[in-house]
């Protein structure tokens, strides 16, 4: 992993402080306690790993190197703290960053807090004001998240619901700055969390429902100036764009690949979602996967998942960059898994497939029209926001996948909550909402196992070097498989829904698996048991929880 | 029994049934005319409740999933000293200068979690307490400043 060399020091001070102070002497490697909780691994855990950007490093792999908690030991996994994230939190789709000893979690309202690692203790918050009546057009559902921060040079980059770009003090929690990214009374709004590298934010907005026009842009970390600026689609009313249309937004944070100085990003569904006719052509660029000059924004190539899209099939998740050896020869490639229900394998290089696209969910669809037919995935289906695992170790991705399909039906009205969805989407009645869980090869483009889910999968996945995959359900079941082969090795009941998937991190040489809980947006809020967001720590003897039901896949 | 006074007791159980039911639901759907209520609101706390409420806005609007599906929502924020406290108004009900709602969390499909109680003194002009389990009793007064939700 990669960490600023003068922020290692500042770690390492204050664990030494810490231990100093609980009489535990120097070691390095957190001492006693550690060596006696956490097995004979203790004694080569690093004292302080951590998870310092959103996929834990610049490949956005979601992958922890360390091997602490392992699948030999997977079974001793107990919860070590938990944190409740204030009054009337019901939903969670941030991911959490651990820097040093603090964990920094934002909540579905913009608030961000410094959390202490080792004790769940919230030592800051920061409430922002915040406009959220922008809300009204998020699906007509009133549903506003916020999917995390970014830092860099001891400063926090959070977007605000109502178009702002802030930076508050990564020490204090104090706003240093903050910029507007958009107007929100085109109907944008902000869910993703930005990227930050080399002095610069990265940033999109949301809002492909309401015919907003997609954008990436760059912003200067210290000034928080607009850099520069690349529209996914053309303007309302130029080109394949009718007036009031668009789309192309972006959900999740870009990833940056200092190597070839290259941005990455996928982008959401043209706008008016179901009426094609409107807007002829292939309808770039959405539903795609761009590289841009990270300097400059420049498109450097872009692979088009779903041309002229109809049943709102985004390109959201964040791509996954990995290096495998294919047919003999090594390969920088990029991951993305699209609401279509397909895995995209592409070369980093061309955007060139690797492999044909592989499925993980069930696919049938038709063109939608003015009389209702069921389209499989639905809009709500596929891989929505869920971020990917990579482990270098298995040469696999991990795909979190929606079973779900839904009745669409073309209108060619506007209705309030959403300005450009042009149509109706319905669940059929009695359907048993579903999800999969799938390894595939890099290297091979093929399925290495799949779980049929008793839900939805809507939080990603993360992966580590004991040979683990973790991932969490909506029924709030934290599970631990064998990455290798699927074997369901641990269950935790956590109560509450999963929106995200679970960091990894160490402190005194004590290795932590960190999950966020309270529900997914679109496919928990219906669905939503106990109240409330919260922030739950596991360790290895730690308190035991209830585990769910068995899995059939 | 004869017709006429069948007549009239059916007459009785119907009339009574639906006095039932609207009593029962607290009052006639929505908030009354729309122009009397839709739009952005300034809030003014009168007491904070337990939370310590300190300020907040108030959106009310046309909510409109699907063509023939409209119905009136709010979406509620208040501001306390360290959150942004966002709720949702659903299953909007009015009798006389009396306006109600239930307080759902998460979004306007999530679990109801208190209620809002109050009057209409003037169109725009609402004074109101709203009750979650998180925040205590609060009493807002609200004014509109724009009739569109969106502006």
């Amino acid at each position: 992993m990669r960490l600023k060399a003068p922020f290692l020091a500042l770690a390492a001070l204050a664990v030494t402080i810490v231990l100093a102070a609980c009489g535990g002497g120097s070691s390095s490697d957190g001492g006693s306690t550690a060596a006696t909780a956490n097995g004979p691994n203790a004694a080569s855990a690093p004292s302080i790993e951590d998870w310092p950007v959103f996929g834990r490093d610049r490949d956005n792999t979601r992958f922890a190197t360390q091997d602490e908690i392992n699948t030999g030991n997977v079974g001793e996994l107990g919860e070590a703290w938990s944190t409740g994230l204030g009054p009337d939190q019901y939903l969670m789709e941030s991911f959490p960053l651990v820097i040093g000893e603090n964990v920094y979690v934002t909540t579905s309202t913009d608030e961000v807090m410094q959390i202490n690692g080792k004790t769940g203790h919230i030592n800051w918050t920061y409430a922002p004001e915040v406009d959220f009546s922008q809300s009204t057009g998020v699906g007509g559902y009133g549903i506003t998240v916020n999917r995390g921060v970014a830092a860099e040079d001891g400063k926090l980059f959070l977007l605000t619901f109502d178009n702002n770009l802030q930076a508050i003090s990564q020490r204090t929690g104090e706003r240093l700055w903050s910029s507007q990214v958009e107007d929100p009374a085109t109907g944008a709004y902000e869910s993703m969390a930005p990227t930050a590298y080399d002095g610069k934010v990265y940033v999109g907005v949301s809002g492909s429902e309401d015919g907003v026009r997609g954008k990436i842009a760059a912003y200067d970390a210290k000034t928080g100036k607009e850099l520069w600026t690349f529209y996914t689609v053309p303007k309302a009313g130029t080109k394949w764009v009718p007036e009031g249309g668009g789309g192309g937004t972006i959900y999740m944070p870009p990833t940056v690949d200092p190597a070839t100085n290259t941005v990455y990003v996928g982008t959401g569904n043209p706008a008016p979602v179901l009426v094609g006719a409107k807007r002829p052509g292939r309808n770039l660029y959405t539903d795609s996967i761009l590289a841009l000059d990270a300097g400059t924004g420049k498109l450097k190539w872009f692979h088009q998942e779903q041309a002229h899209d109809l049943w709102d099939y985004d390109a959201e998740s964040p791509v996954v960059l990995f290096n495998a050896e294919i047919n003999g020869e090594m390969k920088r490639g990029v991951a993305e898994a699209g609401k279509n229900g397909l895995l995209f394998l592409l070369d980093a290089k061309t955007g060139e497939d690797l492999f044909p696209p592989v499925g993980f969910v069930k696919r049938d669809h038709t063109p939608p029209t003015t009389k209702p037919t069921l389209e499989c995935p639905g809009p709500v289906g596929g891989s929505q926001y869920s971020p990917l695992a990579y482990s270098p170790e298995t040469q696999a991705v991990y795909i979190s996948g929606i079973e779900l399909c839904m009745y669409l039906r073309v209108t060619y009205e506007n209705h309030n909550g959403e300005k450009q969805f042009a149509g109706d989407r319905v669940v059929p009645k009695d359907t048993e909402k579903s999800g999969t869980f799938t390894a595939v090869g890099v290297n091979t483009g093929k399925v290495i196992w799949k779980h049929d889910m008793p839900t939805p999968m809507d939080g990603g996945a993360t992966a580590s070097a004991g040979g683990l995959v973790f991932t969490g359900d909506q029924q709030g079941i934290l599970y631990a498989f064998d990455a290798a082969n699927g074997e369901d090795l641990w269950q935790a009941d956590l109560k509450l829904a999963f929106g995200t998937a679970p960091v990894i991190y160490s402190i005194g040489g004590t290795q932590y698996v960190l999950a966020t809980v309270g529900g997914a947006a679109l496919t928990a809020s219906e669905e939503l048991g106990e109240i409330g967001a919260r922030v739950i720590a596991f360790k290895l003897g730690g308190k035991k929880l209830p585990t769910g039901p068995e899995l059939k896949g | 029994m004869k017709r006429p006074s069948v007549i009239l007791l059916l007459l009785a159980l119907i009339l009574s049934a639906v006095f039932a039911a609207s009593a029962s639901a607290g009052g006639k759907e929505g908030w009354g005319r729309y122009g009397s209520f839709i739009g952005r609101y300034h809030v003014k706390v009168l007491s904070g409740g337990s939370a310590g409420v300190r300020g907040g806005e108030l959106t009310m609007f046309i909510q409109e999933e699907f063509p023939g599906s409209e119905e009136p929502a709010g979406i509620l924020k208040l501001r306390t000293k360290r959150n942004n406290d966002v709720v949702y108004l659903k299953e909007l009900k009015h009798r006389g200068r009396a306006r109600t709602a239930l307080v759902k969390g998460g979004s306007f499909l999530g679990p109801t979690i208190g209620r809002f109680s109050g009057k209409m003194r003037r169109p725009g002009r609402i004074v109101a307490n709203v009750s979650t389990r998180s925040l205590g009793t609060v009493e807002l007064a609200f004014t509109r400043y724009s009739r569109k939700p969106t502006q």
